[in-house]
């Protein structure tokens, strides 16, 4: 009974904030909740496991991550989608701050957006970046440097560009 | 504020903003779909279990079914059927039942195969009986098992009969005149056979009864004979396996020369 109210808190406390941050990686809410619950659905199934970890919130955005970047996933959600005749938009709420930020994240590399949204909205080290994408740290530097002036020069036109410090 | 604060700020407040609108199916609904899957999953692998129990089964049946010896046959048709029955090696995989026997061969009869099965040690020789085996034709000639001897003998083993009469030439030499064979069992105990006279006056020759199935010369030369063993006269009945009845009462007759 205290595994099923601890895996309830974690829950509570994990969900909003992954699903918020894939979905700054994905630009699709529905997406992005549906990889969050399934990854919260595969810690449920090994809960005496993963509960044991240092930070078993880490465990779930691993996994999370690597559903949301899985190209069978993202081709059998297009098809799911295209099937539904779904039409993408914008999700309400944000400004239009908030929806320049998301179309510019999106006009990066794959790879580069999330380091990008590890990186500077999870606050996730570089060294855990390389670890998590399985990558060497330099790479995700690059990444990160690379991603900093796409963007900057992406939001250019609403904001004058700015050098961007290295990482 | 820097760039990079600038954007942290930015991926924050997007996110900050976003987050009202996300909807947690919430962790019963994990629970649910967790039930769920492990149901399936575990009525997967009944029926793949289940699948390969009755996949080995077919596959193991046709082991089991191949034909063994059965250590305590009965007199019957199929246990002869197991006896001679070996796997059939065809092109086309194992049936779960037995391939078809071969009958046994017709010189075996079933119930001495079945006699060989069980291992019962039947007698060899069997003495049968005759009656007016030295009497002159025509007559009648009868041929018997006698109750000692089919206490000894296996169930449904038979005995087969020769047998042959000779009339003497005028040259010395006999000629088969008659002759045949036939089998004597529990079932049929008795056999009589009709012996014709002999021919012109030719005086009789040897008569031969034997027990087992053998072939008699057509013609026996130069006064010789098939076997030593003489029926006496006035013996008309007698145990034999192979006997002679022969003609020298009619040499001594002066009939033959």
């Amino acid at each position: 009974m205290t595994e099923h109210r601890e895996f309830a808190e974690f829950y509570s406390a994990s969900f909003q904030k992954l699903a918020a941050a894939l979905y700054v990686y994905t630009g699709d809410l529905a997406e992005a909740q549906d990889v969050v619950q399934e990854a919260m659905i595969r810690a449920l199934a090994r809960w005496s496991t993963v509960s044991t970890y240092e930070e078993p919130a880490a465990w779930v955005r691993q996994v999370a991550w690597n559903l949301a970047t899985s190209r069978w996933r993202r081709l059998r959600r297009g098809l799911h989608l295209a099937a539904q005749g779904h039409v993408e938009t914008p999700a309400p709420g944000p400004g239009p701050d908030r929806v320049a930020i998301v179309a510019a994240l999106a006009q990066l590399p794959a790879r580069q957006r999330q380091a990008v949204i590890l990186h500077y909205l999870e606050d996730q080290p570089v060294a855990v970046i390389a670890e998590t994408m399985g990558t060497a740290e330099g790479t995700v530097k690059s990444w990160l440097h690379r991603a900093r002036a796409a963007l900057a020069e992406q939001l250019s036109d609403e904001a004058p560009a700015e050098e961007v410090d290295h990482v | 504020m820097s760039d990079l604060d600038a954007l942290r700020a930015a991926l924050a407040d997007t996110a900050r903003a976003v987050r009202p609108q996300i909807i947690a199916p919430g962790v019963e609904a994990a629970r649910r779909t967790l039930r769920r899957r492990r149901a399936i999953r575990a009525g997967v692998s009944s029926v793949l279990a289940a699948a390969l129990v009755t996949l080995g089964f077919t596959i193991a049946v046709p082991q089991h079914k191949q034909p063994t010896l059965d250590p305590t046959p009965s007199p019957s048709v199929s246990s002869m059927a197991v006896e001679s029955a070996t796997p059939s090696p065809g092109p086309t995989s194992p049936s779960p039942t037995p391939s078809p026997k071969p009958s046994p061969s017709p010189s075996r009869s079933r119930l001495a195969v079945a006699a060989e099965q069980t291992n019962v040690t039947c007698p060899k020789t069997i003495r049968p009986k005759v009656r007016n085996g030295n009497a002159d034709g025509p007559v009648r000639l009868t041929f018997y098992l006698p109750q000692s001897e089919l206490d000894r003998m296996c169930p449904g083993q038979k005995v087969f009969i020769s047998w042959a009469t000779y009339e003497w030439l005028p040259q010395g030499d006999q000629f088969q005149t008659d002759g045949g064979g036939f089998e004597l069992s529990a079932a049929m105990p008795s056999l009589s056979q009709s012996i014709g006279a002999a021919n012109g006056g030719i005086c009789r020759g040897d008569r031969y009864f034997h027990a087992g199935n053998t072939t008699f010369p057509h013609q026996l030369t130069g006064g010789k004979h098939l076997s030593k063993a003489t029926l006496t006269d006035g013996r008309s009945t007698g145990i034999f396996e192979q006997h002679l009845e022969d003609g020298t009462a009619c040499i001594a007759a002066g009939e033959i020369p």
